[in-house]
């Protein structure tokens, strides 16, 4: 068998955007809160800016340079962006849908109105010439443009309207760009219900005040995305790189890479911006209005409106943790694992906090990858620099797209006196470690904290994620030996536990499934079950055929972009993948190896890409306690039961829902939050019950 | 007790600088963090002569990373040393002194034997453990990237050591520049190293040997491109393994060889010349594979530093492995070992007597033994001015874990054993301290006495009570025989004791110590 045959593979990019097509799944499912659903239509949205901005561009360049290599699933960057284009389309066609046909009559029914400027009573139409005039005129600079003049540049994702005159002999055009200063949509007095209107219209309907005198014949919006990668060659194959930087002679930084217009625009204007930017007609999207569907990321964060989102579902307190005040103490005894955004988060913050204050710490050091604005994490290590203790922070300032914000925490923390170090040079650090050291009465010891997420307040209640706190010697050694890599000041040590990579990760795990492969082969029960966000390295999918061939049976439980096809005869008939798009990013990676009769459970940084295992610091460790591993397994078995919100991968790479007949409605993520309700109510009964049947206390309430 | 205490070494060595952290726990050592970070600062000694100031720099900044890493673990003691390269560069004061400056970290530099004796040390602890080697003869090397230190074992003893100035990066260093001149390199590397084919059995202290132990920087690495477990302690490597491995390297560029093992072509580079070495010893013995110690220097010292009890043994213990060298140093040159025995045992009795009030140490002790029992080694060469012959041979000689310094110190009490009075016009004696100048006088004049005692090297006396009262040390000796020789021996021997201690030295004879 040949395993390298291309149609073995899926492209990446393709895979991505059936991703992107099962969050827009979300969006019309009428289960879903309206909210919610305007909350999916506007993730599917963001999520293609970044697709267009980082991966079109690359594929883009790639052309460009005239590099003529495939990718796995045998296709050439030109026959990729053709695919894209395509697959891009229809996925607009039925964001259109969505919005136009399913969700904004739905608001209509919730009384929430969109309207038109000509449908604005009087009381609307003159607080919208009020608004205008003092708000929004100062603001806007309109440009015309004509053989004459420069094209002006555009910003990246900036929204703006074409206008094109009633001219004779010549076109003339002029854009205005809508100012990104201003809130896109704008909420209008009203006797009945809540009426907003767009700024876009509001703008068309005031045009002839900007060019008087101009007889308009036109007005479209469009929107221009730009190449948006700061850093290619992080995101690349490494051979690629080197491809693409021989033959391209210079590198154009934010070129155009796709255009959105409204529908109905002038052909003469959609021409002349099509030459202009330099795109192909299988660049050009066609939307109806409002274009950019991010927009509504915005509108749905507005007060009020409970009825139309989800329920609230608050993070519990980990029964392991809950009322504790000595959690050294409890780590000190055993493993504790926090399952996120269904246990809190605000348990680590705490630690470090406590850390800060205890006299007995000597040092913490924490890598930061992505943090969110108000962090409590970096309050607590900026309070334990103040304190005194020794405080290392490893922070990520390339984690993309949040460069700028990173500089300025990690600056914030430098005044505080910690040390902060940033890496090494070619590799993002995207392990999640928190380590303390503690001078305890039998001497020194360490505490670590390892998770899947990120030390981000805010995303750890919206992420499925797993964190470890433990105080075994080998997994802290590693943590210390690996922190020494990360500052600089060691070279990689011989791993007790850890699998790092970019030093020996994908050899572990390709290691672990060829020891199931060989369990197998010796009559052995042998499986495997995956859950990450992503799996896209060849060598792991080949290591994963081989053991399907081998008869070891692997599900796989894969949120995004998977290149392994399942339930191809003679190849993959053992592999199954589904994939879980709901309420929650799922996030966390989990795995796990039978190992005949002694299973073996894994949690990881990293998920099965190029990138994550050849060029970022990324960690997988082992969880050693029984308990812990049960728990896990409880995890995975829920998750695979899932019939709400799983899909499952068919032989030709599409995802359908899974086939729920003759099976119990489970929506995993409500399940686990479920458990994690029903753990700490337990454990609240047990300690009540428990307090009731002291006989120390109850004598000491008689007397 | 020192349970609880944590301690720290950094080792500025040749081609990367460790630092190690533990802490003693239960009498055991745990270690918390164990950093290796590549710097090769042998390259520019043993190139240049000189480390270069970006070296320096580089070295200032990391050992502040490190220094900052110890501060995280409240570390007590931190012990900084340094070998070959800072020892072998010209510059050494202005780097050492730069460390300081920009560190406040004060660094030592050990002298070759010192760092082979601490390697020793805990080498001999790990091999006690090991009942094979324990029970048999084996050959020890310790390849340094500057230096080779070969011993010869026996039952849990050192017999005999020597060192080579055969390190591996100073072999490359030296053959490096053929390597790009030939496709043949490990040819000349053999051919170089043929030339020490002679030279070690004929320093062997006996015969055949059973097994070889190796212990080395690289030895982790051919560990395990050799395919054997890796573990703590001793392992062992199947010698067919190694000359396999020698095979696929020798037709190999370093560069090759990097990436066939993915490792650093710096690592890869001195790979071959290690394993000439390995062969070339491991042909001096019978074994069938070699016995791989991970001793580092690093280790070695956090031990020292924190299980002081333990340390205390062993250097007690290590003390009779000099000893025994001294032995077999004396036996190379044919000495009178009766003799020799003997004047260890009068000047063992008088040195305890005088060891407290006069403060002296251990390590005297060892220095005063080791004189007694080689002093007159110089007979080999010649028997006129036999203590010039004597002075000579010992300050060339080598003895595991003694310094160049205390081995010119063993070097002149042997000197000024005869009838030389120390001066300082002597040119070794003029240059050392006051203090050292005393110390030599003091353990000259007391092995003086202690020979006189055997003037005929025919053991007729036996010292069986040595008295210090009013500033006189009077000896009270049995003897059966005449003894007017060793007596004028004696009293013409006494005045550089005398002088060097402010004591009267006597002698009192007891004809039959049963009945008295």
């Amino acid at each position: 068998m040949n395993l390298d045959d291309p149609n073995l593979y899926l492209n990446r990019e393709l895979s991505w955007l059936d991703f992107n097509e099962r969050v827009l799944e979300e969006a019309f499912d009428k289960e879903n809160p309206v909210f919610e659903r305007l909350k999916f239509l506007s993730i599917t949205s963001s999520n293609l800016d970044e697709f267009f901005m980082i991966r079109v561009a690359g594929l883009k360049e790639q052309q460009e340079a005239g590099y003529t290599g495939i990718d796995p699933s045998g296709m050439t960057a030109t026959e990729q962006l053709k695919a894209i284009s395509i697959k891009v389309h229809e996925i607009v066609e039925r964001q259109n849908n969505c919005l136009h046909r399913s969700l904004l009559p739905a608001l209509k029914k919730e009384n929430i109105f969109f309207l038109k400027p000509e449908e604005f009573d009087n009381e609307q139409k003159e607080y919208i010439e009020r608004y205008f005039t003092d708000t929004v005129y100062p603001v806007v600079t309109p440009m015309a443009i004509d053989q004459s003049r420069p094209f002006p540049f555009l910003q990246n994702k900036s929204i703006n309207l074409g206008v094109v005159f009633d001219q004779k002999d010549q076109s003339l055009f002029a854009v205005v760009q809508i100012p990104p200063v201003l809130p896109r949509l704008i909420k209008l007095p009203s006797k009945k219900g809540q009426c907003f209107t767009f700024m876009g219209d509001i703008l068309k309907s005031h045009m002839n005040r900007l060019f008087s005198g101009y007889p308009i014949k036109d007005i479209h919006a469009f929107r221009i995305t730009r190449n948006a990668d700061l850093s290619i060659e992080e995101e690349d194959e490494h051979d690629l790189l080197i491809e693409i930087e021989k033959s391209l002679q210079r590198r154009r930084w934010g070129f155009p890479v796709r255009l959105e217009i409204e529908k109905g625009m002038n052909v003469e204007l959609r021409e002349y911006l099509k030459e202009m930017l330099e795109l192909t007609d299988e660049d050009i999207y066609i939307s109806g209005t409002p274009l950019d569907l991010t927009l509504w990321m915005k509108f749905v964060q507005l007060k009020g409106f409970d009825n139309l989102r989800y329920p609230k579902a608050l993070p519990q307190a980990s029964p392991d943790l809950y009322g504790q005040n000595d959690l050294f103490k409890i780590v000190r005894d055993e493993d504790i694992m926090l399952h996120h955004p269904f246990e809190s988060f605000k348990h680590i913050s705490d630690l470090v906090y406590k850390a800060a204050e205890d006299p007995r710490v000597l040092a913490i050091k924490q890598t930061l990858y992505r943090v969110s604005g108000n962090s409590s994490i970096i309050d607590a290590l900026v309070h334990a620099a103040n304190s005194g203790k020794q405080v290392t922070v490893l922070v990520e300032i390339k984690a993309r797209f949040d460069e700028e914000s990173n500089i300025q925490w990690a600056k914030m923390l430098e005044r505080a006196g910690c040390h902060v170090v940033y890496g090494l040079v070619g590799l993002k650090t995207h392990a999640k470690m928190l380590l303390i050291v503690r001078e305890e009465d039998d001497g020194i010891k360490r505490y670590l904290h390892l998770s899947t997420g990120n030390y981000n307040d805010t995303t750890a209640r919206l992420y499925t994620d797993i964190g470890l706190l433990t105080a075994r010697d080998q997994l802290t050694t590693d943590a210390s030996a690996l922190f020494n890599v990360l500052t600089g000041y060691s070279l990689p040590p011989r791993w007790k536990t850890f699998a790092v990579a970019p030093y020996n990760l994908r050899e572990t795990f390709l290691r672990l499934v060829q020891s199931e492969i060989d369990n197998a082969a010796r009559g052995y029960e042998a499986r495997i079950i995956i859950k990450i966000n992503s799996l896209l390295d060849k060598e792991c999918i080949k290591k994963l055929y081989e053991a399907s061939i081998a008869g070891v049976r692997i599900d796989l439980i894969v949120r995004g972009i998977c290149c392994l096809k399942s339930g191809i005869e003679g190849v993959s008939d053992n592999i199954r993948v589904i994939s879980i798009v709901g309420r929650y990013l799922e996030h966390s990676r989990i795995f796990y190896f039978q190992n005949r009769d002694n299973p073996k459970f894994f949690l990881s940084s990293a998920d099965l890409m190029p990138r994550n295992l050849d060029r970022r610091i990324e960690v997988m460790f082992p969880v050693e306690d029984e308990r812990l591993k049960k728990r896990l397994k409880s995890i995975l078995e829920i998750v695979l039961k899932d019939t709400v919100k799983a899909r499952l991968q068919f032989p030709d790479g599409k995802y359908k829902k899974v086939d729920r007949r003759g099976k119990p409605l489970v929506n995993s993520q409500e399940v686990l939050h479920k458990a994690a309700i029903s753990r700490l109510r337990k454990f609240e009964k047990e300690r009540i019950s428990g307090l009731a049947s002291n006989p120390v206390l109850r004598s000491r309430e008689k007397s | 007790m020192s349970d609880g205490k944590v301690g720290a070494v950094i080792n500025i060595s040749s081609n990367a600088l460790f630092l190690v952290i533990g802490e003693c726990k239960a009498g055991k050592i745990k270690v918390l963090e164990s950093l290796e970070y590549p710097l090769s600062i042998g390259r520019d000694t043993f190139n240049t002569g000189r480390v270069s100031q970006e070296k320096i720099e580089k070295t200032c900044k990391i050992i502040k990373g490190f220094k900052k890493l110890t501060r995280e673990y409240k570390v007590a003691s931190l012990r900084t040393v340094a070998t070959t390269a800072v020892r072998e560069a010209i510059n050494r004061d202005y780097l050492l002194d730069q460390i300081v400056g920009k560190t406040r970290i004060k660094v030592r530099i050990l002298d070759d034997s010192e760092e082979k004796g601490i390697i020793y040390r805990e080498m001999l602890s790990e091999m006690s453990g090991n009942e094979e080697l324990q029970k048999n003869k084996a050959l020890i090397a310790y390849i340094g990237t500057g230096s080779l230190g070969v011993a010869w074992y026996k039952r849990g003893r050192l017999y005999s050591t020597q060192n080579i100035k055969l390190g591996s990066l100073k072999l490359t260093e030296l053959l490096g520049e053929l390597q790009s001149k030939t496709n043949r390199f490990h040819q000349i590397v053999e051919d170089y190293l043929s030339s020490f084919k002679e030279m070690i059995p004929k320093s062997s202290p006996f015969g055949k040997i059973d097994h070889f132990v190796v212990c080395g920087q690289e030895i982790e690495i051919i560990a395990s491109l050799c395919a054997t477990p890796a573990g703590a302690g001793i392992t062992q490597i199947p010698i067919a393994k190694l000359d396999e491995l020698y095979d696929t390297l020798k037709s190999c560029t370093p560069l090759e060889v990097a990436q066939m093992y993915g490792i650093a072509e710096e690592v890869a580079e001195i790979l071959l010349p290690s394993l000439g070495i390995y062969r070339l010893l491991a042909s001096f013995t019978k074994s069938k594979c070699i016995y791989a110690s991970r001793v580092t220097l690093q280790d070695a010292l956090l031990k020292e530093i924190l299980l002081t009890r333990e340390t205390k043994k062993r250097l007690e213990n290590f003390r009779e492995d000099i000893v025994q060298c001294a032995r077999t140093l004396g036996k190379r040159f044919f000495f009178d070992e009766e003799h020799g025995n003997r004047v260890v045992k009068n000047a063992m009795a008088i040195f305890q007597k005088l060891k407290t009030p006069y403060g002296l140490d251990e390590n005297d002790a060892l220095m005063l033994k080791v004189a007694s029992l080689v002093h007159d080694i110089g007979k080999y060469v010649n028997f006129t001015e036999h203590y010039r012959r004597s002075y000579e041979l010992i300050r060339g000689s080598n003895l595991p874990g003694i310094s160049q310094a205390d081995l010119e110190i063993i070097a002149l009490i042997s000197l000024f054993h005869s009838n030389i009075i120390p001066s300082e016009s002597d040119p070794a004696f003029g240059t050392l301290s006051m203090e050292q100048r005393v110390k030599v006088s003091k353990l000259a004049g007391i092995l003086r006495l202690a020979d006189a005692l055997d003037r005929s090297h025919s053991e007729k006396i036996d010292v069986i009570k040595v008295r210090l009262k009013d500033n006189e040390i009077s000896l009270t000796i049995h003897s059966r025989e005449d003894i007017l020789l060793e007596e004028w021996a004696f009293n013409s021997k006494a005045r550089l004791f005398e002088e060097a201690f402010g004591l009267k030295a006597s002698l009192k004879k007891k004809v039959n110590p049963v009945e008295s």
